[in-house]
């Protein structure tokens, strides 16, 4: 290969390939690395809006989030919401692949119907099922009382809330989910399902012995990529609850928003996005290693 | 696959397909309604809309009176219109500039071999584990120092340099032929025509890919446009929506109309590049 260059192409190259990666990587550094810096250098510090100056004041944001009641609820309740919403999800998108899997136009249908939402925008998602839910206006409930069964409060019933938000952002993300498990699904040989059949094996063995398992890699992937999705959410808080009824669905994300753009606290603001990031590197961690674990058994 | 995924022959078919068909059933309803009872209501007087409410009934679905009054309503009595303008410049300069950029650094980190390569990658890839949450604020106090806050350019900047694209394009980038390469070596071919006339038309459908899945991006984004306009005339569709829905007397029926503006030209499109959607995330998602 080497003969084929003299050195002045080599040159030549060189200069090329970096005009090629340059505007990419100025993006890079100018949008995600130095603001990333600064996140962490402002939430060292007391910045005030009207004057624009920023006083170093070391801990005190960070010791005030340990003092801070709304913060630990933000961070209880987006933990439930993570807790009912991802295994929800990882179920019914393997369900949804292993139904789609088998080749045929209702199975085409059905993948690109379950995919709408993929494409649909947040906003929307959010205020479509937050009108089907309404407690006055909605589908929903206009479906109960023809059933004769008692109306209900969803998104206006503290303990309804969170469970809703999550069942509008499975039916958003599910979609995606199936996706990864119906690639992982076609990647299993299917020998390996006529073998153990030969051996006997009924339709849960083979579930259970190699679909499962074989589907390890795309397990971990679905879990960590739809806990990160899951630990950021905010726009159907945003439009449909702000927050409430009394706190029930104030999670970090829409929390950190709110201090740093209603209420102007900018630092205070930031030292929770570091919590928060910190936080998702550890959990992402963390997963990947009992995952791994598992593997090596 | 067919064999193996579908009930056994023999003992009970009928009840197992019957069972099957009871849940393909059941997953058409829960994901067509919304989509149908956008469509209806658009198409509805308001005082249909809420008269065909209880009970639910096919009416609910299809409007008895269809009416344009609401669309028209919608572009003539709120910014929509601007709106809808602004998402779409947004996007088409956001794609553009995406796939354009994403490609040649992709390309240089395929069919280069230069000292720092991988270690580069990381650092691209890295960006992918921090949310973008966590950079809120100092991107919209650079934005104002930069007094390029309130411009569209600042809705799309920030996010044209994509990992994720970079990822899976380089991916393709590295798959093409050694052969490929060589042969435009000896032709004398220097390194950006490479890029630009040899390798580039080969990796067109990953392009189309990324440019889908950024223009997706780039139509759903609101919590950032919601930060950094203020301006009114500057707002996007999202933006637009969440505040006609915020309203403190909510005109149902001009939200089911900005709902309808806002997903059915994307789902209209989507139907026509799934495929390419699709390959997108699981050529970048599990290899």
């Amino acid at each position: 290969m080497t003969v084929l260059f003299s050195n002045s192409r080599n040159a030549q190259r060189y200069r090329a390939a970096f005009f090629l990666s340059l505007p990419a990587l100025i993006g890079l550094f100018l949008f995600h690395y130095w603001p990333i810096a600064d996140t962490v250098r402002l939430s060292f510090t007391d910045y005030k809006v009207f004057t624009g100056e920023f006083t170093f004041t070391g801990l005190k944001n960070y010791d005030l989030a340990l003092k801070d009641p709304l913060l630990l609820l933000s961070l209880k309740n987006t933990a439930v919401f993570f807790l009912i919403k991802v295994p929800l999800q990882m179920a019914l998108g393997l369900m949804l692949a292993m139904l789609v899997a088998k080749p045929g136009r209702d199975s085409t249908l059905l993948r690109t119907l379950v995919l709408f939402p993929a494409v649909t925008s947040m906003v929307v998602a959010s205020i479509v099922w937050g009108m089907m839910f309404h407690s006055d206006i909605g589908i929903v409930n206009s479906l109960l009382e023809s059933l004769g069964l008692p109306q209900q409060g969803f998104l206006r019933d503290k303990h309804q809330a969170l469970p809703v938000l999550a069942a509008i952002t499975i039916w958003k993300d599910v979609g995606l989910s199936m996706i990864f498990y119906l690639a992982g699904l076609l990647a299993i040989p299917g020998e390996y399902y006529e073998a153990a059949r030969i051996d006997g094996a009924g339709r849960w063995q083979l579930f259970r012995n190699i679909t499962l398992p074989l589907l390890n890699r795309t397990h971990v992937f679905v879990l960590v990529t739809s806990t990160i999705a899951a630990f950021k959410i905010f726009v159907p808080v945003e439009v449909l609850t702000d927050g409430g009824p009394s706190n029930a669905t104030r999670v970090i994300v829409h929390y950190i928003f709110h201090l740093a753009f209603r209420f102007n606290r900018f630092s205070y603001a930031t030292a929770l996005s570091v919590i928060l990031a910190v936080l998702l590197i550890a959990i992402s961690v963390f997963q990947l290693r009992i995952t791994r674990d598992e593997d090596d058994d | 696959m067919t064999e193996r995924l579908s009930s056994k022959p023999g003992r009970r078919p009928a009840l197992g397909s019957l069972a099957r068909m009871a849940l393909y059933l059941l997953i058409v309803v829960v994901f067509a309604t919304p989509y149908l009872w956008i469509v209806g209501s658009t198409f509805k007087s308001r005082q249909d809309l809420f008269d065909d409410l209880y009970p639910v009934s096919v009416k609910t679905f299809v409007p008895s009176n269809p009416t344009m009054e609401n669309l028209t309503g919608l572009f003539s009595d709120t910014n929509f219109a601007q709106a809808f303008l602004n998402s779409v410049t947004v996007a088409a300069m956001s794609v553009t500039f995406a796939v354009t950029i994403n490609s040649m650094i992709a390309f240089v980190l395929a069919w280069l071999k230069f000292p720092g390569r991988r270690l580069l990658f990381l650092v691209i890839l890295a960006t992918l584990t921090i949310a973008f949450e966590a950079k809120l604020i100092p991107l919209f106090l650079t934005m104002q120092q930069l007094h390029i806050d309130n411009t569209l350019p600042s809705i799309f900047l920030p996010w044209i340099t994509d990992a994720f694209i970079i990822f899976l394009l380089r991916q393709h980038f590295a798959e093409l032929p050694q052969d490929l390469y060589d042969a435009a070596i000896i032709d004398g071919c220097s390194f950006f025509r490479m890029y630009w006339q040899v390798m580039l038309p080969n990796i067109v459908p990953a392009l189309v890919s990324a440019a889908f899945i950024k223009f997706i991006f780039s139509w759903d984004s609101f919590i950032w446009p919601s930060i950094v306009i203020t301006d009114e005339s500057k707002t996007v569709i999202t933006v637009a929506l969440a505040k006609l829905f915020s309203d403190e007397y909510i005109k149902w029926e001009l939200v089911f109309a900005g709902s309808f503006v806002a997903t059915v030209p994307v789902v209209v499109i989507f139907i026509f590049l799934q495929r390419y959607y699709v390959q997108g995330f699981v050529r970048s998602g599990l290899k």
